[in-house]
This record gives structure tokens, C-alpha cells and sequence, in this order.
């Protein structure tokens, strides 16, 4: 029924072989182009070189361990950390401050927060929380 | 008398065969797919239209079927004996294609490297069942989980399993839902499938321009033969980013790529006639394309759990599901098996890295295979 002749007949081993490797070594090479491509921009632009995986400042925010999941612990959090932004901010400011302190799938719980009435949008752009 | 005694010989009802019967009831359960569960009703609902319409049982000779030369549907299946239509669908897909989460973080492009390897273990298995090297190249390419790219490939190498082959291809593409996730639970650890993985970086809009040139530069130098499906695909992604071509780039994403989609669909639909379709050779491509759907699911998930172990940063081993080129099913189904399991894991956005590079991996697998083949 399975005939292994016939795939050494059709050259099937070196064809699979061949088109295996030829596939993951381009895939491999545009992914490591691709990862250095950021590098070659800032080259290119003379502006120094950001490192994607830079330390977190000391900001003096810790993270909750374990994160929380309860939509008004985690708004309680959040207040914490955008305290400085004011009564009213924007969501850029928002975001980056999220930014800084590594919070985890901010677009999601910011998103969230807006559904559930606990982020209110005031005037043009500008938020508060509730 | 006689005249109405012909005109019943020329019906359906006198023509028909238990092959067209059979192909009716596949189509129509194509169509109940598509509009009551909606499966990919994009792609089922054109198909299992076509299917209906192509085994309508008809006189030959009037010039209708679209395997008869000069009939309307054979000058629109032409679109697909030629791969015209496919190479249209890639340039939507460019259009419409976000590579930010690729570019975020690369080496998810391996895990879309990895999942082509249902492609060449099916080629494997499809010689040793006894097909011609074309056929068993055009059989293995479903593993790509790519339905343009299955019906490019056939077009090119083995025109006559277009129809069993782009159905088995569009099949699996809408069985995701039913094939991923045993197979994802089967081969992860609960613990592996909680892997959080870190917020992606936004890449900045020079590297989103410079990608599509980088890669079809990169690809199509390697594999030549996968320019007409990379090449539009590339070309699509360049106008959708640049942003000087709004225009064109919401036209190739929209009414492009909808129109080409309604043809390919309908047409292979209608070329899955009773008389042709239904062979023992039709039977064993589904087999075959099951097996290499499963097998390229199993590699991209066990290739991301090879990655661990070498790897200082953890890749949730779910997204390798996602490394078939079947967007967006297998990352959304990622998406839901990482939210089964961690009701606060998002991997969608990882996930899409990965099956964009899986639309890649596909192609380049496709123009490899050509250029094995050819002549």
C-alpha cells in the first residue's frame, strides 16, 4: 500500500529535505534582517540606537503580584500610577505612563475601563477617572 | 409528444446521476456551514453555491458546463486554471495586513517556518500512496492551510485536482475551529499555555515601509517562483503603509480582493461536478490534506516548545497552531485557547505575527515545490 520506492524514485527525500531547509533558512534570515532593521533606521537617521528590551526605571511603582484581575483593583492601580497626570489627561499620556511601568495589555483594560464608565471622556480628547 | 419526450430527456430530473445527488447534498451542506454556523462563510458560501450550480446535470454540448470550451463559466474558471484569481486575493491580503506584531518580534516568524512541515511530510506520504510527483506537490500544499496558494500551485502543476484540492484546502480552512484545538491541548501543558507573552513594541512607520521590500527582495530571490502570489502580496502591504495611495491600498483590500474571492470561490465550487469530482483519488487528498493540516499544526506548536528550551524568553507554545497561513481562524483560535486557560492572556496580536509569516512561509513553499516540478 505505502510504497517508500516510490518516494526515493521521485526524489521525495531530497525533495522534502531540500524545500524544509530552503524554507526555514529564508524565513530565519528576513527574521533576522527584519530584527535589525530598527538599528539600520536609527543608522540611517543618526539617531542613537533604542534598545527594545530596556530595564525598567526605578519609578517606585511595583507591580501587584498577582496582577489584578478585579476591575476595581485594577482601577485603583491604575489611579495609583497616573496620580501625577492630573484630574483630567490624555490617553497618549496614559498609554506611556503604562509604557514606563511595564503594565501588561494596557490597550485591553484602558478599553475596558471606557466600556464599563470607569474612564470618562470630559472634553476633546481628555479624560478623567470616574 | 416527441418534442416534449426530448425536452424531458434534456432535464435534470432525467439527467441526474447519485454523483450529482451526492455533490447537492455537499453543497448544500457548505451553504448551511457558511449561513447557520457561520464557518468562514466568505469562502464556504460561494463554494457550496458553486457546488450546487456545478452539478446541475446538463445536455452537453450546449456550451454550459465550465469544463466546456467557450461556455460563460469556463471563461470565469479561467481565473483560476491561469492562477489569476489567487494572485488578486494576495494583494487584498497585503492591503489588509498589519506585519507591526511581526516586526515587534521576529523570530515568531520561525514558528510560521515551522508549520510548512506539514506540506513536506504530506508530499512524503502522497508519493508513497502512489501519486505523481505533480500531484503529490499540489496535495501537500493544503498543509499550508492557504487556499489561493493550493489553488496556484494546481493550477500549475496539477489542473485536473483543482476541485478536490481547493475544496480539502478551503474544508480544513473552515474546520479550524474543530481540528486546532485537540491538537493544541494534546501537545501543551496547562502551565505552557498560561505563558504570558510581553506587550509588543509599536514599530515605527519607516521599518513598516521598508518590510515589503525587504521581503520580496529576500523571498522571491530564494524562490522565484512564488513572485506571482508574494509579489502582489508585497505590493499591497507597500501601498497600505506608505499612505500616499489610501485610494488604492482601500480598493485592494475591499472590492479587489471581494471580487476575486467571489469568482474563485464560485468557480472552484462549480468545477466540483459528480462525474469528475467524486474518484478515489478525490478521497485520498481529503485524507491526505487532514493529515497535512494536523501535522503542520503539530509542528508549529512543538517547534515553539524546541524554541523554550534554548530560548531565555518564553514563547506561549499555542502560537505555533498559528504558523498555518489560515487567516485569521488559527490565530483566533490561539487567542481562545490561551483565554481557556488564562482568562487575562491576549495572544491574538502574537498570534497574527505568526500567521502572517505563515501566509510567507506558504508562498515561498509553493514556488519551491513549482520549481521542483516543473517541466
Amino acid at each position: 500500500m505505502f510504497d517508500f520506492d516510490a518516494i526515493s524514485s521521485a526524489n521525495g527525500w531530497s525533495q522534502a529535505l531540500a524545500g524544509a531547509c530552503i524554507v526555514v533558512s529564508g524565513l530565519a534570515l528576513l527574521s533576522f534582517i527584519i530584527s535589525q532593521l530598527h538599528k539600520f533606521i536609527s543608522l540611517l537617521e543618526k539617531k542613537p540606537v533604542a534598545t527594545l528590551d530596556t530595564a525598567p526605571e526605578d519609578t517606585g511603582i511595583t507591580l501587584p503580584s498577582p496582577f489584578p484581575t478585579d476591575p476595581e483593583a485594577l482601577l485603583s492601580f491604575y489611579k495609583s500610577f497616573s496620580a501625577s497626570l492630573g484630574d483630567s489627561f490624555q490617553l497618549t499620556d496614559l498609554y506611556k505612563r503604562c509604557g514606563t511601568y511595564q503594565i501588561p495589555h494596557p490597550h485591553m483594560t484602558i478599553k475596558g475601563f471606557m466600556e464599563n464608565g470607569l474612564l470618562l471622556p470630559k472634553e476633546e480628547g481628555v479624560f478623567s477617572w470616574r | 409528444m416527441d418534442l416534449l419526450w426530448q425536452f424531458l430527456q434534456n432535464t435534470g430530473y432525467y439527467l441526474a446521476g447519485w454523483e450529482n445527488y451526492l455533490m447537492l447534498v455537499v453543497g448544500c451542506l457548505f451553504v448551511w456551514l457558511a449561513v447557520g454556523k457561520e464557518y468562514e462563510p466568505l469562502l464556504l458560501l460561494p463554494i457550496g453555491f458553486g457546488i450546487i450550480v456545478g452539478n446541475v446535470p446538463f445536455f452537453k454540448g450546449f456550451g454550459l458546463g465550465i469544463y466546456e470550451q467557450g461556455s460563460v463559466l469556463s471563461y470565469l474558471y479561467f481565473g483560476v486554471t491561469k492562477g489569476i484569481y489567487p494572485s488578486i486575493v494576495f494583494l487584498g491580503l497585503g492591503a489588509m495586513t498589519d506585519f507591526s506584531s511581526l516586526l515587534a518580534r521576529p523570530k515568531l516568524m520561525l514558528l510560521g517556518a515551522a508549520a510548512q512541515m506539514g506540506i513536506y511530510f504530506t508530499l512524503l506520504g502522497a508519493l508513497g500512496f502512489g501519486y505523481l510527483p505533480k500531484e503529490a506537490a499540489s496535495i501537500a500544499i493544503i498543509g499550508g492551510a492557504d487556499g489561493p496558494t493550493s489553488i496556484f500551485l494546481t493550477a500549475k502543476l496539477a489542473p485536473h485536482l483543482i476541485g478536490p484540492i481547493a475544496i480539502a484546502a478551503y474544508s480544513y480552512m473552515a474546520l479550524i475551529p474543530i481540528i486546532q484545538p485537540p491538537i493544541m491541548k494534546l501537545l501543551t501543558t496547562e502551565e505552557e499555555r498560561r505563558i504570558r507573552m510581553p506587550e509588543p513594541r509599536q514599530p515605527g512607520k519607516k521599518e513598516l515601509l521598508f518590510f515589503p521590500v525587504i521581503g520580496i527582495i529576500l523571498c522571491c530571490f530564494l524562490a522565484p517562483a512564488s513572485i506571482p502570489l508574494l509579489g502582489p502580496f508585497f505590493f499591497g502591504n507597500l501601498m497600505k503603509e506608505s499612505g500616499v495611495v489610501d485610494r488604492l491600498a482601500i480598493t485592494a483590500r475591499t472590492a479587489i480582493i471581494d471580487t476575486a474571492t467571489i469568482f474563485l470561490g464560485f468557480t472552484v465550487g462549480a468545477s466540483t461536478q459528480g462525474d469528475v469530482f467524486l474518484t478515489p483519488k478525490s478521497v485520498g487528498i481529503f485524507a491526505l490534506g487532514a493529515v497535512a493540516f494536523s501535522i503542520a499544526t503539530a509542528s508549529g506548536v512543538i517547534f515553539a516548545k524546541i524554541m523554550n528550551l534554548v530560548s531565555k524568553e518564553k514563547i506561549n507554545p499555542l502560537l505555533g497552531a498559528a504558523g498555518v497561513s489560515a487567516v485569521p481562524g488559527s490565530a483566533r483560535e490561539v487567542h481562545v485557547m490561551g483565554l481557556k486557560a488564562d482568562p487575562n492572556n491576549y495572544l491574538l496580536m502574537h498570534a497574527m505575527a505568526c500567521n502572517s509569516s505563515g501566509v510567507i512561509g506558504s508562498a515561498i513553499c509553493a514556488g519551491i515545490l513549482w520549481s521542483f516540478n516543473v517541466g
